[in-house]
């Protein structure tokens, strides 16, 4: 196990306008296995996420207080190039959102922004992040037919073999599963646990189930602040924090 | 919710149902009246696609011996000239008046009428030729139109040693008569001796201008036009042309321009006067032939349109010169006929027939000169060398022929809504990308109504200031403007490529507003610098002077209501249009596709080209047809900036005429149910056709593409 930290919140506030939503957040999240943000609706988890690879950036009105470092690096310096970071740090939505064209384009998007891949660098590029998401067996022969043609679930998975054909380090979930019937659920749910042994993966979940499941480290949240950090075990079990009992026993949001 | 009581319920139902009702009929209503407006306008047209009708009426009866007949303007008698040296007047009921002419000596031996009716040359027993100024008066006499022919003696001359009478002409204050000499032809005019014109053989035609000043004769072997005038009284030959068959007949076209030749093959040939290959001479020009069965026999002009009679053994037909259309035949046209005319208002025919029977027939010929070929095919019409395609409706003189085809409309309203979107297109699109995918909000709940607000701008305001200030800035300033028009683009990728080169660190600090002021300080800067160097380039690029530049170079007139203006006024009533649309489109893209492009790592311009401007593209096709729809159907703006001239030009510096400013136009000035009205309507039938096609084919184009780009994933 490496205990090397992927990424330092430093007093993260995040405002929208001038209402905090994200209140002095401060955190380290290493760079192997997965992290569990939890928290009632409204707490901020989506935020934080969004601030792991700045894709607040394009919201009117958002600033940010505090610093993000992903590799001792702070991503919101003025010479930081947002562009570059989510190379680095991919994200997969709540509701899958692939583009209406075809698998392999939808897969083969991320690499075709950056340079002009020969045919065969692409279709290797394309197998093994369709294979990394479980999804290879079941569209290669139809890599050809649009994504629109494949069920939530597999959508869900394309979306998340489209991230991992960049090869980013980081791997942000917001909610990947919460559109999903139980069975893609499972599914995505081991292929996060899988991905975790290679990358970093950050994963917000409502699912109270869901969490012990897939993460090693869980963070819980109430009304922008971070009110327990830990293993996951330890804070579904043995959670030092009053608030963190209520919620995660139930009794709360 | 739970007390909704039996009546109560009954009450929502009928409220349901009278709305319901209220709805279906204003709906039906709608569709009704634009069903009704679509009937109407084609019914409106309808007349022009038929050729005519001729359909016999009562005949009347002549004297013994007739010689000629005329009709008066009423066409309530005919005026039959008979041997007996007497004008009968046979009224179709039977009650006849009689007019002799005092002085001639009967049997008359020939006689024949100029081609307006008013000058009749006879030759009489004794061999003097007489012209008299004949004329039917209409006066009422007990409640009834009463025909009163006068006739009064103009000239006497003896006639002996002159051949056949061919043509009576000139006005009554200066009568000319032209008979057939063994060699030639003599030119008999007020008190002067005759002047013999020497062709070799004997004239067989000949036909006087209607000012009496122009002279054609058509001998055996060739066709002469002179000129009459001058105090001396010499004929001058204008010009000649060998004819390949001795002409049979000949008829001078009303404007007296056209010279039709008949002859024993049965063709009918139209002769004009055109420049010749040397500057200053003139030469005989077949600009039509029209052929048929049988040898021609006679020709009779109409005095009211470029139609004539063509008569052969076995019948007669009606023909016209710029509609090159022949056919109607007159049916069961007498084979004894002597002669046969128009009457005065070309409403009727008749022939008169040695059996003393004057046949008749009404004619209902309402548009021969509009036929498909005249309205979309180049014409040569008189005066012109070449066919081509002209608009020119109305004109001075009482013979002036409309020349009504549509092509320069078609075109000039496609080249105003082309260069219009040329201009409006980018500029919208450019602008609706930009704020729906970059621009800060602050800008976008700003510049977005201001946009929108140019569309409430009365087009009377735009076109007024297109053609009063627009036009002469432009005028002065055509380089600078056109420079621009290359330069500015360029200046902006220029900036934005410099702008890739500066340090991140810069950057970062500019966005996003800092983006909008570089642009529009890239923008600025490039006016500026197009401003300052245009002068020059006009000085060492076009000397001085682009139009005369243009004109010296290319051949090019400048017209300062032209394209380009056009373009801009046009395009800037477009422009609304065009950026609601593409917004729409632009707003309908997925946010969550954005987002996705972004979060793998694409620039907001790389997701802006893969993403928004693909998932919108059906939106913006649709928002670019919409535009063009609106282009062509746009009339105030073309009216005013355009110049109107209709003249088939794709230069972006000549005006032009778009159909729905001809319609705007010379609508009110046509006469209801004559030719340019039904053209004019038809022009409206067209602009709605092209304005429909152009948005049906928006709508299934778009939803062709929307299906490819089909949206998933909301
Ligand atoms: N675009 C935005 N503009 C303004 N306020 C926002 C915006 N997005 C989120 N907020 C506010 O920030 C706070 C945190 O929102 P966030 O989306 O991070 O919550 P969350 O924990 O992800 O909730 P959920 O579990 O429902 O997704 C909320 O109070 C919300 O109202
Ligand atoms: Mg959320």
């Amino acid at each position: 196990m490496n205990d090397a930290v992927r990424f330092r919140l430093e007093a993260l506030t995040c405002r929208y306008g001038p209402a905090a939503a994200v209140h002095g957040v401060t955190l380290d999240i290493p760079a192997q296995g997965v992290t569990a943000f939890i928290g009632p609706s409204g707490c901020g988890k989506s935020t934080i996420l969004r601030c792991l690879n700045r894709m607040n950036d394009v919201i009117e009105g958002f600033s940010v207080g505090g610093r993000v470092l992903l590799d001792g690096e702070d991503v919101y310096a003025p010479g930081f190039d947002p562009v570059e970071l989510r190379r680095r740090v991919g994200m997969v939505f709540q509701r899958s959102n692939p583009f209406p064209s075809s698998i392999l384009d939808n897969v083969a998007y991320g690499l075709r922004l950056h340079r002009r891949p020969t045919r065969a660098e692409l279709e290797l590029a394309v197998e093994e992040a369709l294979r990394a998401a479980a999804l290879w067996d079941e569209v290669k022969d139809r890599l050809d037919a649009s994504a629109s043609s494949l069920s939530g679930g597999q959508q869900q998975r394309l979306c998340i073999a489209r991230a991992l054909a960049v090869r980013p380090e980081v791997l942000l979930f917001d909610e990947p599963a919460s559109a999903l019937d139980p069975i893609s659920t499972a599914r995505v749910e081991e292929l996060v646990t899988e991905l975790g042994k290679r990358l970093t993966i950050v994963i917000v979940t409502h699912n109270l189930q869901q969490a012990p499941r897939v993460a090693d480290r869980t963070a819980f949240f109430l009304l922008g602040k971070l009110v327990e950090y830990g293993p996951t075990v330890q804070v579904f079990t043995t959670p030092a924090e009053e608030q963190t009992e209520a919620y995660v026993s139930g009794r709360f949001g | 919710m739970g007390n909704f009581t039996p009546s109560r319920l009954r009450r929502v139902r009928l409220v349901d149902r009278l709305v319901a009702g209220g709805i279906t009929a204003g709906g039906s209503l709608v569709l009704l009246a634009v069903a009704f407006l679509m009937v109407f306008l084609f019914a409106q047209t309808l007349p022009l696609l038929g050729g005519g009708t001729a359909r016999p009426q009562s005949s009347a009866t002549a004297p013994d011996a007739p010689l000629l007949a005329f009709e008066d303007d009423f066409r309530e008698g005919v005026i039959v000239l008979g041997a007996d040296g007497v004008l009968h007047s046979a009224r179709l009921d039977g009650a006849g008046r009689t007019v002799p002419l005092e002085g001639a000596r009967p049997p008359l031996r020939e006689a024949v009428l100029d081609a307006a009716g008013r000058l009749l040359a006879i030759r009489d027993a004794a061999d003097e030729v007489q012209v008299w100024a004949v004329r039917v008066k209409v006066g009422w006499e007990s409640g009834e139109r009463r025909l009163e022919p006068t006739a009064r003696p103009l000239l006497r001359r003896v006639g002996a040693g002159l051949g056949r009478l061919l043509a009576a002409g000139g006005d009554v204050d200066a009568p000319v008569v032209v008979a057939a000499t063994a060699s030639g032809a003599a030119v008999l005019r007020g008190s002067a001796d005759a002047v013999e014109i020497r062709l070799g053989t004997p004239a067989a035609v000949a036909a006087i201008s209607r000012d009496g000043r122009e002279l054609w004769l058509g001998a055996a072997r060739d066709l002469s036009v002179f000129r009459l005038d001058g105090e001396a009284f010499s004929p001058a030959l204008v010009a000649a042309v060998p004819l390949r068959r001795p002409p049979t007949a000949g008829a001078l076209l009303l404007g007296d321009t056209t010279m039709l030749l008949g002859d024993a093959g049965g063709e009918v040939t139209a002769w004009q006067v055109v420049a010749g290959a040397v500057a200053g001479t003139r030469m005989l020009d077949a600009a039509a032939v029209f052929t048929g069965n049988g040898p021609v026999v006679a020709l009779a002009p109409s005095p009211r349109d470029k139609t004539f009679l063509v008569r052969r053994p076995g019948g007669a037909e009606l023909a016209h010169l710029t509609s090159r259309r022949v056919g109607l035949e007159l049916p069961s046209f007498p084979a004894d006929a002597v002669q046969a005319g128009f009457s005065p208002r070309r409403d009727g025919v008749f022939a008169l027939t040695a059996a003393r029977v004057v046949h008749r027939w009404r004619l209902e010929v309402p548009h021969p000169e509009a036929t498909a070929g005249t309205l979309f095919l180049p014409v040569r019409y008189e005066g012109f060398t070449e066919p081509e395609f002209v608009w020119q409706s109305t004109g001075g003189s009482g013979s002036f022929e409309p020349k009504l085809s549509l092509v320069p409309l078609v075109v000039g309203t496609f080249k105003g809504a082309l260069y219009a979107l040329l201009f409006s297109a980018p500029c919208a699109l450019a602008a609706a990308l930009y704020l729906s995918q970059f621009a800060p909000s602050r800008l976008r709940t700003v510049a977005k109504p201001a946009i929108e607000l140019m569309a409430a701008l009365p087009s009377v305001v735009v076109g007024f200031l297109a053609a009063l200030l627009l036009a002469p800035v432009l005028e002065r300033h055509v380089v600078g403007v056109l420079t621009a028009f290359v330069v500015l683009p360029l200046g902006v990728i220029a900036a934005a490529a410099a702008w890739e080169q500066a340090p991140l660190a810069w950057r970062r600090r500019l966005r996003p507003r800092g983006e909008l002021l570089l642009v529009v300080g890239a923008l600025a800067a490039t006016l500026a610098t197009v401003a300052a160097v245009a002068p020059t380039v006009e000085r060492v690029l076009f000397a001085g002077d682009f139009s005369a530049w243009l004109l010296a170079s290319a051949g090019v007139t400048y017209d300062q209501r032209n394209a380009v203006v056009v373009g801009f006024a046009l395009g800037f009533a477009v422009i609304p249009i065009i950026f609601t649309l593409a917004e729409d489109a632009f707003s309908n893209v997925p946010p969550s596709l954005v987002s996705a492009s972004l979060a793998l790592g694409a620039t907001r311009w790389q997701a802006a080209r893969t993403v928004a401007i693909p998932a919108a593209s059906p939106g913006l096709f649709a928002a670019v047809m919409t535009g063009l729809g609106r282009a062509v159907g746009e009339t105030m703006i073309v009216l005013m900036a355009t110049g109107n001239t209709p003249i088939l030009s794709l230069s972006p510096f000549d005006g032009m005429r778009t159909m729905a400013a001809s319609i705007a136009v010379e609508l009110p000035e046509a006469a209801f149910g004559d030719t340019l009205y039904r053209v004019l309507i038809l022009t409206a039938l067209m602009l709605f056709a092209m304005t429909f096609v152009i948005n049906t084919a928006a709508v299934l184009i778009s939803t062709r593409l929307r299906k490819r780009f089909g949206r998933l994933a909301a």
